[in-house]
């Protein structure tokens, strides 16, 4: 049995104290953002971790990573020396990071000369930081968008299967790059002024920064009242920026994941939806919802606290969902004020007493990636 | 243990020119693509070798893996933005994750199973087959087709230098995919991959055990020296020879063991190194003869 052992998160809900309160109370820290949109400078709503100053910088983001993994072995009393045989896996959709410096700063022609002789690249953060801390197993970072770093937790877990490695420290990572919030703006997938996931009148996505960490084991290992039951992964063809809108490939995820973690749609207590907010992902969501549930559980979406976090979003709200079960409930699903007219269920609109029991997690994303995985906190 | 398939194999050593594979693509499949670039068509074409003339289950899942990804779109993207002054072309926005060009092989070849873009900064290739080995061994997927593209940069100068190679070595792009599977029938070859990197005293130890007349073959990262104290050490060994016939790129290693098992029968073990650790990997031909 796979268990979660506990987790760090950097978000724009601030510290864990404020992260609990604004679960609870629904109180946001949302802020704003000018973005570059062909000329024109326009403000849209951004959850950002902090008022940093943010540049193509490597050594930021080794800073932000270093934080969560330092926070994560203070909270659970270990020393990077005492996780033997761990793994180190990394998810986000931002992995050019370590090449953007170089590629920005390519405007004259010196620069070549300039330009040291070392390889950057998609595995450079993950290497930097296993460096650091003195971690020697394996190591993979991914990018499958949204999905990255559900997809890297869910690897990680079957190495844990596997006895390849006997600790797994998943990472997600997504912090603000402009090139990501002009690309949203220029699709016209960015929303004005809120997130709102389900409602009848959502107009979009906000984005967010998040980086996070969560560790992994085998019960045998280090037992946790939290485990990972399974999951699954898929490719749908559909289009390569949104799933099919019938729901069918979402409703596919859907069930082999209740199949590989061998349990039944009605053990279910609640769904974190992905609920970007955005029409067609919501319309495929919950349509693949109805599919598979004869009675629809209680579902919500994290992104009106967090905003979406893009590849950092899978570590990030599987730490948010278990802060808030670790402390008695689930929170309310926000700004969802007049339901679609499609949708037959209503997500949570109050906070939901909930202290064990198992969660269906969902993430969607460009690509094709279909995501889900099934947690379960046990009642002891 | 696991399986190999098949095999697709496309390596090429550019003469100072982007290889035009839109063409090639085309003649290869009959297929026109729309909004897909370079590093894309690459990773179509690698997979459609290696898998195209299959009866692929829709389940298979896709494992790619690279150096650098799509970087001439990444590349474009910025100096669009930082030095034309203008917003980039939505699908250049969306083909910035690598991993697009795993849904296009996906949409190619028919298949809906688990898509990953993967990297590593020292092992790429391996660590995607250490992840899919141990899938297949767990009985987690039933099939993967496993794939290496780099592509070409159009500046060689400044690619050897993003890559950390020296100025002499001649850089090429490929794109070369294994389809693996946990079953024996109908298999091309085996396929083991050591699960950890080893130091070299270990990595000794494992040349102790291998039967003579194991082929063996080195990664470009060794030296020529450390080559020749491994030969003399492992008498009984033959040196696979496939450097003459590709130029420099980050997964490399798929391009050798497929290139070995199309032109080969028999054992081969193959070595990387990268900060005195070393991976290896064993295929073999031979015992299905």
């Amino acid at each position: 049995m796979i268990t979660i052992l506990g987790g760090e998160l950097l978000c724009a809900l601030g510290d864990v104290s404020e992260r609990f309160d604004a679960l609870r109370t629904g109180k946001l820290k949302l802020g704003t953002i000018n973005v570059n949109v062909g000329g024109a400078k326009v403000t849209y709503p951004y959850y950002r971790i902090d008022e940093t100053p943010r540049k193509s910088d490597p050594l930021i983001v080794d800073s932000y990573l270093d934080r969560v993994v330092n926070g994560l072995l203070e909270k659970l009393k270990l020393k990077p020396a005492s996780l033997t045989n761990v793994g180190v896996f990394l998810g986000s959709s931002s992995i050019d990071y370590s090449l953007a410096w170089p590629i920005e700063e390519d405007v004259d022609d010196d620069f070549v000369a300039r330009c040291k002789r070392e390889r950057v690249g998609g595995g450079k953060y993950l290497e930097s930081l296993m460096q650091r801390f003195g971690f020697t197993g394996p190591s993979l970072t991914f990018n499958t968008a949204c999905t990255s770093s559900a997809n890297a937790l869910m690897s990680a877990a079957s190495m844990l299967a596997g006895y390849i490695i006997d600790y797994a420290l998943v990472l997600g990572l997504e912090l603000y790059s402009p090139t990501t919030l002009e690309g949203f703006a220029m699709m016209q997938l960015l929303s004005p002024e809120a997130i709102r996931p389900f409602d009848k009148n959502r107009n979009g996505i906000v984005l967010g920064e998040a980086v996070s960490a969560v560790l992994l084991s085998r019960e045998e290992i280090m037992a946790s009242p939290w485990r990972y039951l399974g999951g699954k992964s898929s490719c749908e063809t559909y289009s390569v920026t949104s799933a099919d809108p019938n729901g069918a490939g979402v409703a596919q995820v859907m069930r082999e994941a209740l199949e590989g973690a061998g349990i039944s749609p009605e053990a279910i207590i609640s769904v974190k939806a992905h609920g970007t907010a955005s029409k067609l992902n919501d319309q495929a969501e919950m349509r693949g919802m109805e599919q598979v549930f004869t009675t629809l559980p209680s579902y919500l979406s994290l992104k009106p606290y967090i905003g979406h976090t893009l590849g950092g979003c899978g570590v990030a709200e599987l730490l948010l969902i278990m802060e808030s079960v670790d402390a008695g409930f689930i929170p309310a699903s926000l700004n969802c004020e007049i339901l679609d007219s499609e949708f037959s269920q209503a997500p949570i609109c109050n906070l939901m007493s909930v202290t064990s029991g198992r969660f269906m997690l969902n993430y969607f994303g460009f690509g094709g990636n279909n995501t889900s995985f099934i947690i379960e906190k046990t009642a002891s | 243990m696991i399986y190999i398939h098949a095999g697709g194999i496309h390596n090429s050593i550019p003469d100072n020119q982007l290889p035009d594979l839109k063409s090639e693509l085309k003649a290869l499949s009959g297929k026109v693509y729309r909004r897909i670039d370079h590093f894309i068509q690459l990773a179509i074409i690698g997979a459609h070798k290696a898998a195209a003339e299959l009866e692929l289950a829709p389940q298979t899942a896709i494992y790619m893996t690279s150096g650098q990804g799509d970087i001439m779109v990444f590349d474009r993207v910025r100096r669009q933005r930082y030095f034309q002054k203008m917003l980039s072309k939505p699908v250049d926005f969306v083909n910035l994750s690598s991993n697009s060009a795993g849904f296009y092989v996906a949409t190619h070849l028919g298949l809906n199973g688990k898509n990953l873009f993967l990297l590593h900064h020292h092992f790429p290739v391996q660590m995607t087959l250490l992840a899919a080995q141990n899938e297949l061994n767990l009985g987690q997927q039933k099939a993967i087709l496993v794939g290496g593209v780099d592509e070409w940069i159009p500046k060689p100068e400044l690619a050897k230098k993003l890559l950390g190679v020296d100025e002499v070595t001649i850089l090429g792009e490929g794109s070369n995919w294994l389809l693996l599977k946990a079953e024996a029938e109908a298999a091309l070859a085996t396929f083991a991959l050591e699960p950890g990197t080893l130091n070299k005293i270990e990595l000794q130890r494992l040349l102790l055990s291998v039967e003579a007349g194991t082929f063996l073959a080195f990664s470009s990262r060794f030296s020529a020296a450390e080559v020749a104290e491994i030969m003399v050490m492992n008498k009984g060994c033959k040196r696979y020879h496939y450097e003459a016939s590709c130029a420099y790129y980050e997964t490399l290693p798929l391009y050798v063991l497929n290139r070995f098992l199309h032109q080969e029968q028999g054992k081969l073990i193959h070595l990387d190194v990268s900060k005195g650790r070393y991976m290896v990997m064993r295929v073999g031909n031979n015992v299905f003869l």
